[in-house]
């Protein structure tokens, strides 16, 4: 393909007028590829409210998970005793014993159902599959009657199910999500869903990451737009490219093999000099923070030297001819002037570190408290739902659905993080474009 | 700030002038260079160490078996096929989705949409999707491409609605404790009875680490000058035992023939008469009928009805379990003791039970260890060896096909077998057909899926294809990013230009606007691509296996990828695993630097043309 291509081919439009029908075709021809391409735009629509139809529709279904406390231990029912029309379906539920958390007890769809001692037994629905397969309804309470109708009077058959004992009650409610500081969904007496202790997680791996990155990536930035000869630059941004394509996975093992172990040496030599007691957990926040650091440092330093170069030219002669040193140009006059780019630069960066899983994953550890420690673990929200789809707790659990919970929150954070980012930016461009 | 702002501090520095000595302004501007080449040296510096202990720690491990062996939980053994192959399957797709619709919606943005609010949504909306965090997109390929929000009626990922190319076989127990396999027209074929001339093939246990040939009994039929013929179990097949339902129904109050167990239970009968007959049940032929009086064991076959196992008189204990497991314990527990020495040959009964039809043969079973194991061979009675003196016509001989090893996928797993291989049919077995699996333990009433190169379900599962549309979420606004600007470096002249000579717009794109844009949109595609290979959340959340020793072979089929496999590895304690998983990373870097030096060639090449 060379360059004259596009004018040869200008020329050869020339001679394309053709007959009407040629013409009508065409125009056919255009309505549709015009078509097809909007469908193809249409695309990022779509996948925005799938996204967003996906997350809403699993977090509400998490917040409706009910939960029952039963007696251990199953019961029988004989079916001549149950009146189907008696019997209420419940969906979306969990069935615990109280002093056994954990204990294998199925979950999801059952049939609260009166006995004759009038006590409530919750029957799993999935023990009516084959019936309600069979009289062709959703309801499985028609199955029930359905089965029961088939029995006959002295029938056998039994259900078997569990005594409800106390209260019905919503396993996790929004207010204690939304406010609680203890998360504890696996193991423990006693599961807990608050989400603090997971923000604050993130928030304190994407300081380290930010304290590490925003200066450094700022100045590098600066030195690239403002100080570089022509060869420095040609080093340097080719290895910030590398390093900006390099997969967060291997930052994940650099942080795991190299940052903890170098930490380690330095806390030592720390301690030895200051008789501190400076050490870090195999798992812990510092290292897994300096990873995501070194991992946004390209993106920072790339946008915030794009931002610095689109300052106007003219505004640092002006500076120079009043006699500036460079330092002077770039602090006074360059950096405030490309201050909105170099914000957008640290909230895009920002919302990277917040979403970013791997390196977390590997070199975080996975405990969620709210502890603030950087030499301890600490689990981000990402690193929690890695937790649970790695296969920690069963598909179908009120844990399993807390990580679209989790999900929808990290969502809704970096989605700010990202608009006001890019609200920024585009504002810095309408400035001097 | 605005550029007032700039021009006051212009103004500022006019005054600082004075107040400071020009020779500390340029001593603070002297220090500032050199921390700023300090500071610069930070992100080179972490490169240069990432580099060098991922090159350190993982160039031992690099080797030519490393790249051609599967994953292997010991890691002298362990290599990265799997993964490399599910990188090029996933990436291969995630390409083929994203790319002509990535390019098409910048396309569309700039040369079609009028200025209006739905092309500036759209436009936001893509800045934002690039914001998001890959695991969330991972989340959307698990619930929409994998289960498709688990709609009713469409089935699941492993009960799919809808399958195109896939064979179905039933495994059954044999009476000998093999398992036997019998191909079905569709997934939810009855059970039923076999049609005479279906071949119903036993199998064996196998030791799960090698599938060897099998030996199979096999009957002499012919032996001419170009050696001798055989069949498998063609003569072999006399004996048919009716029905519990249709003696019933005949109103026949018979010694041997009881009522239907409700349970589905075997039974035991002692001491009972059975009647044997080599036809199917009719009334003339049921009184014709030899009966044989002994010990039986009843039982239900897949079809519902009943069948009646003849235990051999010197076996009383039949031990519980599911109902396969108790035809299977008529036989005798092997233990590695007794199987030492290769045990005296012994005369035992062997049954195929099918769809209320019993096929009865004699067999000479000899016992052997191999592997950790036991195996049973069955051996024919005529010891002679093959080639130098063939047994006479009716007896029975060893024959070794040849096979092929396959993949067959259960509801839940996959297991190796071995098949008849094509070029090597002998009579009775066609090619493809089942004879051995490594299920490890056999696999009572299941259902095997063999799937083709083209099989293709619905929903998706956690297979190649969903793999790649999910990778195909996360690279497409950055591929859409690249294409818009690239399209937006073309001069508009041309454009108009192009319109002014009466093309349209679609003609002024293919063959103006899309020619000068090419090279750019190639780069930002290849580096798109690049993010593609090394991006590893949106898998891990699909819930790809983490161990996986084959490559796929459709594009349903179970996949890892190579950053998945390093981090396995990484997340893994121990010396021996940390240095697989640098060596994983130097295989992934060497792959994305040359994606990215043939970007930067790209670039260069192309790029400099349209501008001279």
């Amino acid at each position: 393909m060379s360059t004259t291509e596009p004018f040869e081919n200008l020329q050869e439009l020339t001679h394309h007028r053709g007959t009407p029908r040629r013409r009508g075709l065409l125009r056919i021809r255009e309505r549709v590829i015009r078509l097809a391409l909007l469908g193809c735009a249409v695309f990022s629509v779509v996948t925005t409210a799938a996204i967003i139809v996906v997350l809403a529709n699993e977090t509400l279904s998490f917040f409706a998970t009910n939960t029952s406390d039963v007696r251990a231990g199953e019961v029988r029912v004989p079916l001549d005793s149950v009146d189907p029309r008696q019997a209420e379906l419940l969906t979306g539920w969990n069935l615990e014993v109280p002093g056994s958390p954990g204990a294998a007890l199925p979950s999801g769809s059952f049939l609260a159902i009166q006995d004759d001692r009038d006590r409530s037994i919750l029957v799993p629905v999935s023990q009516l599959e084959d019936e309600r397969t069979n009289t062709s309804g959703d309801d499985p309470r028609a199955a029930l009657a359905g089965l029961l109708d088939r029995s006959g009077p002295d029938g056998e058959l039994e259900l078997t199910g569990w005594v409800e004992d106390g209260p019905r009650r919503p396993e996790v409610g929004f207010g204690e999500f939304i406010t609680g500081t203890e998360w504890n969904p696996l193991l423990g007496e006693e599961k807990q869903f608050g989400i603090w202790p997971l923000i604050t997680g993130t928030l304190l791996i994407t300081a380290i990451a930010a304290v590490f990155a925003l200066p450094i990536g700022l100045v590098t930035a600066i030195f690239l737009s403002e100080y570089a000869p022509m060869r420095v630059r040609n080093v340097v941004k080719p290895i910030l490219e590398i390093l900006a394509g390099v997969p967060t996975v291997v930052f994940g093992f650099f942080a795991l093999t190299v940052l903890t172990p170098g930490l380690n040496w330095l806390g030592g030599v720390y301690n030895s000099l200051l008789e501190g007691t400076l050490a870090f957990d195999t798992y812990n926040a510092m290292a897994a923070g300096l990873a995501v650091g070194i991992m946004i440092l390209p993106i920072v330093t790339s946008l915030a030297e794009d931002a610095l170069r689109s300052v106007p030219k003219a505004l640092r002669d002006g500076a120079f001819a009043l006699g500036a040193t460079r330092f002077d140009v770039s602090t006074r006059v360059v950096v405030p002037a490309a201050l909105s780019g170099i914000m957008a630069s640290f909230l895009l960066a920002i919302t990277r570190a917040v979403g970013e899983t791997m390196i977390v994953a590997l070199a975080a550890g996975g405990l969620a408290q709210m502890a603030y420690d950087p030499t301890g673990p600490a689990q981000t929200m990402t690193a929690y739902m890695v937790q649970i789809f790695l296969g920690d707790a069963p598909a179908t659990g009120v844990e399993y659905k807390s990580s679209y919970a989790v999900a929808a929150v990290l969502f809704l954070m970096t989605l700010v993080l990202t608009i006001a980012g890019n609200l920024i930016l585009n504002r810095f461009r309408e400035e001097y474009e | 700030m605005s550029a007032i702002g700039s021009r006051d501090s212009l103004l500022q520095l006019t005054r600082s002038g004075r107040s400071r000595s020009a020779r500390l302004r340029e001593f603070v501007n002297r220090a500032f260079f050199t921390s700023c080449l300090l500071i610069t040296s930070i992100a080179i510096i972490a490169l240069t160490v990432l580099l060098t202990t991922v090159a350190v720690q993982g160039w031992d491990g690099l080797s030519l078996e490393f790249l051609t062996n599967f994953s292997s939980r010991n890691p002298e053994a362990a290599g990265i096929k799997a993964a490399l192959w599910g990188s090029v399957w996933v990436c291969g797709v995630c390409g083929l989705v994203a790319l002509p619709i990535g390019v098409g919606t910048a396309i569309y943005l700039e040369e079609f949409a009028g200025k209006n609010r739905l092309t500036s949504f759209v436009r936001t909306n893509i800045s934002n999707l690039a914001g998001v965090p890959s695991i969330v997109y991972g989340i959307i390929g698990l619930t929409i491409f994998a289960r498709m929000f688990g709609l009713p009626g469409i089935g699941t990922e492993t009960e799919p609605g809808l399958t195109v190319g896939s064979t179905w076989y039933d495994s059954y127990y044999t009476a000998d404790g093999g398992v036997a396999f019998r191909p079905l027209e569709s997934r939810g074929a009855p059970a039923g009875a076999i049609v005479d001339g279906t071949p119903l093939l036993l199998v064996d246990e196998v030791d799960t680490s090698v599938v060897q040939p099998r030996q199979l009994p096999a009957l002499v039929v012919a032996d001419g000058d170009r050696g001798f013929s055989v069949a498998l179990e063609e003569a072999a097949i006399p004996i048919t035992i009716g029905t519990a339902e249709e003696a019933r129904d005949r109103g026949a109050t018979l010694a041997g023939f009881v009522r239907m167990t409700e349970s589905g239970n075997p039974r035991v009968w002692d001491r009972t008469t059975a009647y044997l007959t080599d036809a199917t049940l009719s009334g003339a032929v049921l009184d014709q009928a030899t009966s044989v009086e002994g010990r039986w064991l009843s039982c239900e076959d897949l079809a519902g009805e009943t069948l009646f196992v003849r235990v051999p008189d010197d076996r009383y204990r039949i031990e519980s379990g599911d109902r396969a497991h108790r035809l299977r314990t008529v036989l005798p527990r092997i233990t590695r003791t007794q199987l030492e020495a290769t045990s005296t040959p012994e005369r035992i009964e062997v049954m195929l039970g099918e769809g209320g039809r019993l096929v009865q043969g004699e067999l000479w079973n000899e016992y052997r260890v191999q592997g950790r194991r036991p195996t049973r061979y069955a051996l024919v009675e005529a010891k002679a060896a093959p080639a130098a003196d063939p047994p006479p016509v009716g007896g029975w001989l060893p024959v070794y096909p040849r096979l092929r090893n396959e993949f067959l996928e259960t509801g839940s797993r996959t297991v190796r077998a071995s098949v008849v291989a094509d070029d090597a049919p002998i009579d009775g077995l066609p090619p493809g057909a089942i004879l051995a699996s490594d299920a490890g333990a056999p696999l009572p009433d299941q259902r095997l899926e063999r799937r083709s190169w083209y099989y293709f379900q619905f929903p998706f599962g956690k297979g190649v294809f969903a793999g790649g549309l999910t990778l195909m979420l996360v690279i497409l606004p950055v591929v859409i990013i690249a294409s818009v600007e690239a399209l937006r470096a073309v001069p508009n002249s041309l454009r108009q230009a192009s319109l002014a000579m009466g093309a349209t717009r679609w003609q002024t794109v293919q063959k103006v606007t899309l020619p000068a844009s090419i090279p750019m949109i190639m780069t930002g595609s290849i580096l798109a691509m690049s993010r593609a290979i090394g991006e590893a959340a949106p898998i891990l959340v699909l819930g790809v296996a983490l161990f996986i020793t084959r490559t796929p072979q459709n594009l349903m089929d179970q996949f890892t990828i190579l950053p998945m496999q390093i981090y396995n590895w990484a997340q893994r304690p121990g010396e021996s695993f940390q240095e697989l998983a640098a060596a994983g990373i130097i295989v992934l870097l060497v792959v994305l630097l040359t994606f990215n030096a043939a970007a930067i060639l790209i670039r260069q090449r192309l790029q400099s043309r349209l501008e001279s």
